[in-house]
């Protein structure tokens, strides 16, 4: 059990869904003055949101979860002073050029996206998921009739690729498997009966992802309000902000990429080899600080194998390179100095990823030829503290050009590399190996910071201007 | 071996009219000035060797406002006050455009800026004695090894480290750098010994005065028990994070590697809180001078050039700092290593989060702590990094290799210093 009310808090944030295989999030937009149908449309929908993991939602075929914009809070008639108290990042949205500049969404990744900015802002966003497809279909459907008769407007809508109904792992579309790393806090069920290492590496404060419970620092997060009023019950409780970007990603691009640098290197660095020093891992999960000279077991078959950390076996990042993606998303204990504080700071800057693939699914993703087609990653995480843990992750980490002392290059998988190529070193004895001519594999496409309210929260939204 | 230069500081405070047209001359005088921005700025800056930062900052409020100006340069401030004041330099239009707004200017400039200049107040350099030229120097050293390196990868697969080196050395030797590589200059003296002189020296005064130590102990407990009178009167102020500074400040910031940042806080009420900030100020400034002389201060290791200043005659402490990387990533640093330093320093001034006798508390109050230096700072008008691209560990790993480069090494240190690459 976990310090917060399961039913008061949005499923999202306790459940990926994972056997929900069917899913899409519809981008849609107040178009009207008259505020009373949409503030109809939000009463009813309380009865239709996802909250917790009671036993009964547990057989629920459909999932419904909703989050919304600082656009979306102004056009419902929140006032300035009360947007005020919501985080400065989401109150000046992704794209401001600060933000921009922030998140490095700049050259092909700069707006004009297919949604969140300019022309096709969004105030709100359904996440719709369902065990059927037919189910989905018409779930879909039922939900776009009802935004419509609120004259809600739909900005752009994501079908996302159905996840495997087998047990075997998701796979991002660049074919590497995903979702693997997540932090563990009171509550969930991930995090009855964990081990000591694990606790070490992934438990988290509740305040981190939950507003209005303690966060790493020890202190209660701060809570958004709807109202000046001190006396109403903080909107903010039980809620949490909610960060979704569509990421196009280069398939062919990545992975010629690679094949160019291994034929370049003359038969002595092959591939796969290759893009798991870029990854960190290899295709099937495995960590390649874990397993220097080929993939291990697959993550399905071995989960505790997400316990390891690089301080003891590859300090130097001669397995895992210092700058690798998964080193520099979560770098565990990889930063020199004493390895509890260290597992601590990391841990200040976690993230609950919920992302899943869209566009057409692919077999062979190492053998793609480019058929111009939208693929990628539909990035999405939760997070207490939007600054602190998926800026400062995306910012001081992985798009860091100095990260480690490293001296000029970012993440080698998602990072904003400049325009003539990046580079990516390899630590080695006696000499590092360097990539380079490293193009952006990943280009954005939309993206927005939402809050995804608790029950109470959503039935304040929805009687906003009855009172 | 070379002596090592002299690092010095400036910050010339110049007091303005409280008035529309003041800033608004102001405004115009420092308009376009953007050494980050490469369509030709109207300072050049690069002009000066010696420099390695400098920044403009206007600090407006309820009270008089004043023109910042600080710098951290090698050699003497008055040489290069009075060069960069050069009625023929290149500068001085400029500069005589904007001083011409602050109140009481009288040529000539450079008398101006020297009678104006407050000093460094209290200074922290990531790496004493080392000048910009050296800097810069370094930096070409490495990149052009690693781009021999990545010329000539397939030639080095295979060697032994010794060969790696002797191949790296020989090309090095062809570019002509053999001579000043093996004359770097000297370490200052309280960076090679301050670790045993200080506490030494701290020991030796403690006992040999012990009196004034004895009656200095009691001072301070006494000063920490009233602190902790007046700690129980400060409110405690729900986060509010005021829109129009943050944006002010933080959109400047980021364009660069590296970031500026100017603090402006006012000092509480009381004739204690002055004096306790003085005495934490002295303290962190001999730590500095002693113990945190090697790139980090207090655990901080981002920080090039950094100091507090108390400008004349008012109850104000200006922050200046020159750091590495992101804000968020500088004020995290804070609180995770040196929040005691900090509390000790800031709680001093209005609106910082409550605190327990001085240093517990404060900046561990996370989101107030944030919300109260983001709303304390004013916005960088013009900032100038000669090594905008570098870390401070960048800086130090620099001087390593090229210390190494032409050195006698053992087999294992040949392996740390090809690590460095």
């Amino acid at each position: 059990m976990g310090p917060y009310p399961e039913s008061e808090v949005q499923g999202l944030l306790l459940s990926s869904y994972r056997r929900w295989r069917f899913a899409t999030y519809l981008f849609l937009r107040l178009q009207t003055s008259d505020k009373k149908s949409v503030h109809r449309w939000l009463a009813r929908m309380v009865a239709r949101t996802t909250f917790g993991e009671a036993s009964y939602e547990k057989r629920r075929d459909a999932k419904l979860n909703i989050a919304i914009t600082a656009t979306g809070l102004s056009a419902l008639g929140v006032s300035d002073a009360a947007l005020e108290t919501f985080a400065p990042a989401f109150r000046e949205g992704m794209t401001s050029e600060r933000r921009k500049r922030i998140l490095g969404d700049d050259d092909e990744s700069a707006p004009p996206w297919n949604w969140g900015q300019g022309e096709q802002h969004v105030d709100f966003v359904l996440l719709l998921f369902h065990k059927t497809e037919a189910g989905h279909s018409e779930q879909v459907d039922a939900e776009l009739r009802e935004a419509e008769s609120a004259d809600l407007r739909l900005v752009y809508r994501v079908p996302l690729q159905a996840l495997p109904s087998s047990k075997t792992e998701m796979h991002e579309p660049f074919g590497f498997a995903d979702g693997i790393s997540q932090p563990v806090f009171d509550g969930l069920t991930d995090a009855e009966g964990i081990g000591e290492e694990t606790a070490r590496l992934h438990r988290v404060e509740v305040g981190e992802f939950i507003l209005g419970y303690k966060n790493a620092y020890g202190e209660e997060t701060s809570i958004p309000r709807l109202s000046d009023s001190r006396d109403a019950d903080p909107f903010g409780k039980n809620g949490s902000y909610l960060v979704l970007r569509q990421l196009q990603q280069d398939i062919a691009g990545f992975w010629n990429y690679f094949r160019a640098e291994a034929s370049r290197s003359k038969g002595a660095l092959e591939v796969e080899r290759l893009a798991a020093k870029a990854m960190g891992r290899w295709r099937n999960g495995s960590p390649i600080s874990e397993y220097p000279d080929g993939p291990g077991p697959h993550h399905a078959d071995a989960p505790r194998e997400n316990d390891f950390s690089f301080a003891r076996v590859d300090p130097r990042g001669d397995r895992c390179p210092l700058g690798a993606h998964i080193r520099r998303a979560n770098p565990r204990d990889s930063f020199p100095g004493e390895r509890e504080t260290i597992l601590e700071q990391v841990n200040h800057h976690r993230l609950l990823r919920r992302g899943r693939a869209y566009g057409e699914r692919i077999e062979d993703a190492t053998h793609f030829a480019d058929d111009h087609g939208e693929r990628g990653l539909m990035f999405a995480c939760l997070n207490g503290n939007i600054e602190r843990q998926f800026e400062f992750v995306h910012h001081s980490w992985c798009n860091n050009p100095n990260f480690r002392d490293l001296q000029g290059e970012v993440d080698p998988v998602i990072g904003s590399q400049p325009s003539g190529g990046g580079s990516h070193s390899l630590q080695h004895w006696p000499l590092r190996q360097k990539l380079s001519g490293i193009q952006r594999f990943i280009t954005v496409r939309g993206g927005a910071y939402f809050f995804l309210p608790g029950r109470a929260g959503l039935i304040q939204l929805a009687s906003l201007h009855q009172a | 071996m070379l002596q090592a230069v002299r690092q010095n500081a400036f910050t010339i405070v110049a007091p303005l009219t409280l008035s529309a047209e003041t800033i608004e001359c102001l405004e115009r005088a420092l308009l376009d000035i953007d050494p980050v921005l490469t369509k030709s700025p109207r300072l050049q800056f690069t002009d000066f060797d010696e420099l390695h930062y400098c920044a403009l900052i206007l600090v407006t409020g309820p009270k008089a406002p004043y023109l910042v100006f600080e710098g951290n340069i090698d050699g003497e401030v008055e040489t290069f006050l009075r060069r960069i004041a050069d009625p023929k330099g290149l500068w001085h239009t400029q500069l005589e455009t904007i001083y011409q707004c602050c109140q009481g200017y009288g040529g000539p400039l450079a008398e101006y800026l020297l009678r104006h200049d407050q000093g460094a107040g209290t200074w922290y350099v990531a790496f004493r004695g080392r000048s910009a030229v050296e800097i810069r120097k370094e930096d070409e050293l490495r990149r052009e090894i690693e781009s021999f390196l990545d010329r000539n990868a397939v030639v080095t697969a295979g060697l032994t480290p010794p060969e790696v080196r002797a191949l790296i050395q020989h090309a090095m030797r062809q570019l002509g750098h053999e001579t000043w590589a093996r004359n770097a200059p000297r370490k200052p003296f309280l960076v090679r010994y301050g670790r045993f002189v200080g506490p030494a020296l701290a020991i030796f005064l403690a006992v040999a005065l012990l009196p004034v130590t004895l009656a200095l102990l009691v001072a301070v407990g006494l000063a920490l028990l009233r602190v902790r009178q007046l700690e129980r009167r400060d409110s405690v102020k729900e986060v509010q994070w005021q829109t129009e500074p943050i944006k002010d400040s933080e959109v400047r910031e980021d364009r660069t590697f590296q970031n500026h940042m100017c603090s402006v806080t006012e000092i509480k009420s009381g004739w204690l809180r002055p004096l306790v900030l003085r005495t934490s100020l002295t303290v962190v400034g001999l730590a500095h001078r002693f113990w945190f002389n090697r790139g980090d201060l207090g655990g901080i290791p981002t920080i090039h050039f950094a100091r507090w200043i108390i400008p004349a005659g008012r109850r104000q402490l200006v922050f200046l700092s020159n750091f590495d990387g992101s804000w968020e990533r500088y004020l995290g640093d804070f609180i995770e290593q040196a929040s005691v330093g900090l509390n000790s320093i800031w709680a001093n001034t209005e609106g910082y989060p409550r605190t327990q006798y001085l240093v517990n508390g404060g900046a561990d109050d996370e989101e107030r702590f944030k919300a109260f230096a983001r709303n304390s700072m004013r916005r960088t008008r013009v900032w100038y990094s000669a090594y905008r691209d570098l870390s401070v560990g960048n800086l130090a790993d620099n001087a390593k290799l090229r210390e190494g480069l032409f050195e006698d090494l053992s087999p294992d240190e040949v392996d740390h210093w090809l690590r460095l690459l």
